[in-house]
């Protein structure tokens, strides 16, 4: 499946822009935004930034929030459709601090 | 000096946010100490605390003392005792199992009671335990910092090391995750309260248990130990979107006890069966999860597992009309604190589906907690002047199997360690705390964005060592595969650490920077488990062995601790402390074997 993330690094880029990512994952399995993300993170791009540090991966710290085909998802416990394209955006622009990461006080 | 660098002064800097952290600060504030918690995440929504399921108990006189008529008061604080060191094959030390059996009844039902303010809900039952579920325990943690404003709390922080002035420590270094900025926090004690460590890719605990509070321990001068025992119990493993949830282990501890109970297959369909005798014995009680680790643990040792390195649930055994009316029950019980088909956030309806219409339903060992970690006294000590230890990151409550409860561990520890650093920092604090950092140590934070490798990323790196741990160092193992998993450790630290590969040189969220500390601890951990599991030449409460199946109390009644000198990790073996019951001498066949011998006295099935 292909996978359209918005990064941004405000150190490194201008402006926000997207990066596609070939992930091959199929519907053998069901597989969440947070395994993509995962497998994107520690085969293709590490320095991809998405919530991962002291994350619960069952829907229970509530801190994973992203944008999924425009519509805002907890990715640890949202299957995604293996058989279609994907984008994934931050929750907020105003928030937002790299990537997929926000920070909303 | 870093000009960016945040600077924090306090008496008592606790390292952890959760149920342990956020005891020890009450417990500091309430004796007129200034506290800071640093967390990792924020707090009641990080930590294990809310991974867990099931209940957490204390003994029956003391739950009647409070007003809980169901409590039984048979279930006396010796008997509480007794249980913890039995079925920790004696490999507690007694004296942190007196603390905690004494101390617990206080400190447990007053987070229950912070949780019932948060509006929480909390069932009491016989003996006296309360179930609940991770999402309210979070919510008690937070409650009680709440009602304590005094405590100082930093949340989103990552602590890299301790820092020691003249033998004692004074303080620690670390970053802001989101804001990338280092942080130095000088203090006059610190309380480790960060939690355990988990190496391997099946785990039920949040996602970065690296044992990041006992490697800085360790680093400081602290001894660590036990850390070959690792716990492990039944566990989602498939689909993959619910891989690691809980609900095999509620679904055996609830449906199992009216009833529900399924038939265990291999890989190739053929029945993993538990002698009868066995599974009266230990049901109802922690030890069920030692039952599943043994004989499912041994059919995936011989290469009879499913695909995914588990076994298969199969619930045609049981009536339909049976299976509905305790799935309806299960389900109408569990609704005061899920959504109706959901454990914590994962839809478990298809799973459902599969127990009435009996779908084999596939499900793994996963691991959730770690006996090892720093060794304490029962005053949560560490020995090095200046740190105290509490909860899953210290060690000698539960010996070779935790047969009690990781949440009461966590509030009477953490409480504990709080006062006990309150005293050392009213009492006997002497040494003026230093004004500058030395600039070693402001260093460790970021130097890793200084690397100039070309190898693998850390990310990749613990991806590596999980599945070296799975592989050599899992449920049951032997001499050939913990050495080969020593030799990848080895490997790992020698040549593919240095040459690690960062890309990003942001100190803004930056998950290679959070990994590669990550790394180094969790390296430290798994190095010490897999050497004090070969050193192990015998088979105790969660460490299993095919080579050496005895429990062999003559050779191995002992823990064996780790400490640093001259830059190496070294070992010694010493006996676990014995106050009320004294060492067993002699060996037992293998560990469910030990559960029969009569001379440990041991059957008291319905006193848990």
């Amino acid at each position: 499946m292909k996978v359209k993330i918005l990064r941004y690094n405000s150190e490194n880029d201008s402006s926000p822009y997207y990066q596609s990512f070939q992930v091959p994952f199929s519907d053998d399995d069901e597989y969440t935004v947070t395994d993509v993300l995962d497998y994107i993170s520690v085969n293709i791009d590490p320095t991809l930034a998405y919530f991962k540090h002291s994350a619960c991966d069952h829907g229970i710290c509530g801190r994973c929030a992203v944008k999924m085909n425009e519509k805002n998802v907890l990715a640890c416990t949202t299957v995604v459709d293996c058989s279609r394209d994907m984008v994934l955006e931050p929750v907020s622009e105003k928030h937002l601090v790299k990537d997929l990461v926000v920070r909303i006080p | 000096m870093d000009k960016n660098m945040v600077f924090h002064e306090t008496d008592i800097l606790v390292a952890g946010g959760s149920g342990a952290g956020i005891f020890a600060a009450v417990a500091a504030v309430e004796a007129k100490c200034r506290v800071l918690v640093a967390s990792r995440g924020k707090v009641g929504k990080s930590g294990n605390a809310i991974m867990a399921g099931g209940s957490f108990s204390i003994d029956g006189v003391s739950a009647k003392k409070f007003g809980y008529e169901k409590a039984n008061e048979k279930v006396t604080q010796d008997v509480v005792f007794d249980n913890l060191v039995k079925e920790g094959y004696f490999l507690n030390d007694q004296n942190i199992v007196r603390q905690f059996v004494e101390e617990s009844p206080e400190v447990v039902h007053r987070l229950v009671k912070y949780g019932e303010k948060a509006g929480q809900k909390f069932d009491f039952l016989p003996p006296a335990k309360w179930f609940s579920v991770g999402r309210a325990w979070g919510t008690a943690i937070k409650q009680a910092a709440l009602e304590h404003p005094d405590i100082r709390i930093m949340e989103d922080v990552m602590i890299v090391d301790l820092v020691k002035n003249e033998g004692r420590v004074c303080g620690a270094v670390g970053y802001d995750i989101y804001g990338g900025r280092p942080v130095f926090i000088k203090a006059k004690a610190v309380v480790i309260a960060t939690g355990g460590f988990q190496p391997y890719t099946l785990k039920t605990t949040v996602t970065d248990m690296t044992g990041d509070g006992i490697a800085m321990a360790f680093r400081a001068g602290a001894s660590i130990a036990d850390m070959e025992f690792l716990l492990c119990f039944p566990t989602a493993l498939s689909p993959k979107r619910i891989r690691g949830s809980i609900y095999p282990y509620l679904f055996e501890s609830l449906l199992g006890k009216w009833g529900v109970l399924p038939l265990v297959r291999d890989g190739r369909g053929d029945l993993i069966e538990v002698p009868e005798d066995l599974a009266a014995l230990v049901k109802g009680s922690k030890m069920m999860k030692l039952v599943s680790h043994y004989f499912w643990g041994h059919r995936i040792y011989r290469g009879r597992g499913s695909k995914n390195g588990g076994v298969f649930l199969d619930y045609s055994n049981v009536p339909y009309e049976v299976k509905e009316a305790n799935l309806e029950k299960y389900k109408n019980y569990m609704s005061s604190w899920h959504r109706k088909g959901y454990y914590m956030g994962d839809d478990i309806s298809s799973i459902y589906d599969k127990v009435l219409n009996n779908g084999p339903i596939e499900v793994g060992l996963g691991y959730e907690y770690s006996n090892g970690g720093i060794v304490i006294d029962e005053h949560m000590e560490t020995g090095v002047p200046g740190l105290y230890a509490a909860g899953e990151a210290g060690s000698g409550t539960f010996g070779a199997m935790r047969a009690g409860d990781g949440l009461t561990e966590m509030v009477v520890q953490g409480y504990r360690a709080g006062k006990s650093a309150s005293s050392f920092v009213r009492e006997s604090y002497d040494a003026p705390l230093p004004d500058h950092l030395p600039p070693e140590e402001v260093n460790k934070v970021f130097s890793p964005l200084e690397t100039r490798g070309d190898g693998l990323s850390p990310i990749k790196i613990r991806e590596i060592m999980e599945a070296a741990a799975d592989e050599g160092f899992g449920f049951i193992r032997d001499e050939d595969g913990l050495t080969r998993c020593l030799n990848t450790i080895e490997r790992i630290e020698k040549d593919i650490f240095p040459d690690m590969k960062i890309s990003d040189r942001s100190t803004v969220y930056n998950l290679e920077l959070i990994h590669c500390h990550a790394v180094r601890n969790l390296l430290l951990c798994m190095k010490a488990g897999v050497r004090a599991a070969i050193l192990r030449k015998e088979s105790r409460g969660c460490h299993i062995r095919a080579d050496y199946p005895e429990v062999n109390h003559d050779d191995f009644l002992k823990r064996i601790i780790f400490r640093m000198e001259d830059d190496s990790m070294v070992h010694t073996m010493r006996a676990p402390v014995a106050e009320k019951f004294p060492l067993p001498k002699g060996r037992d066949e293998n560990i469910m074997a030990y559960l029969f011998n009569e001379d440990h006295k041991y059957l008291r099935p319905k006193m848990r």
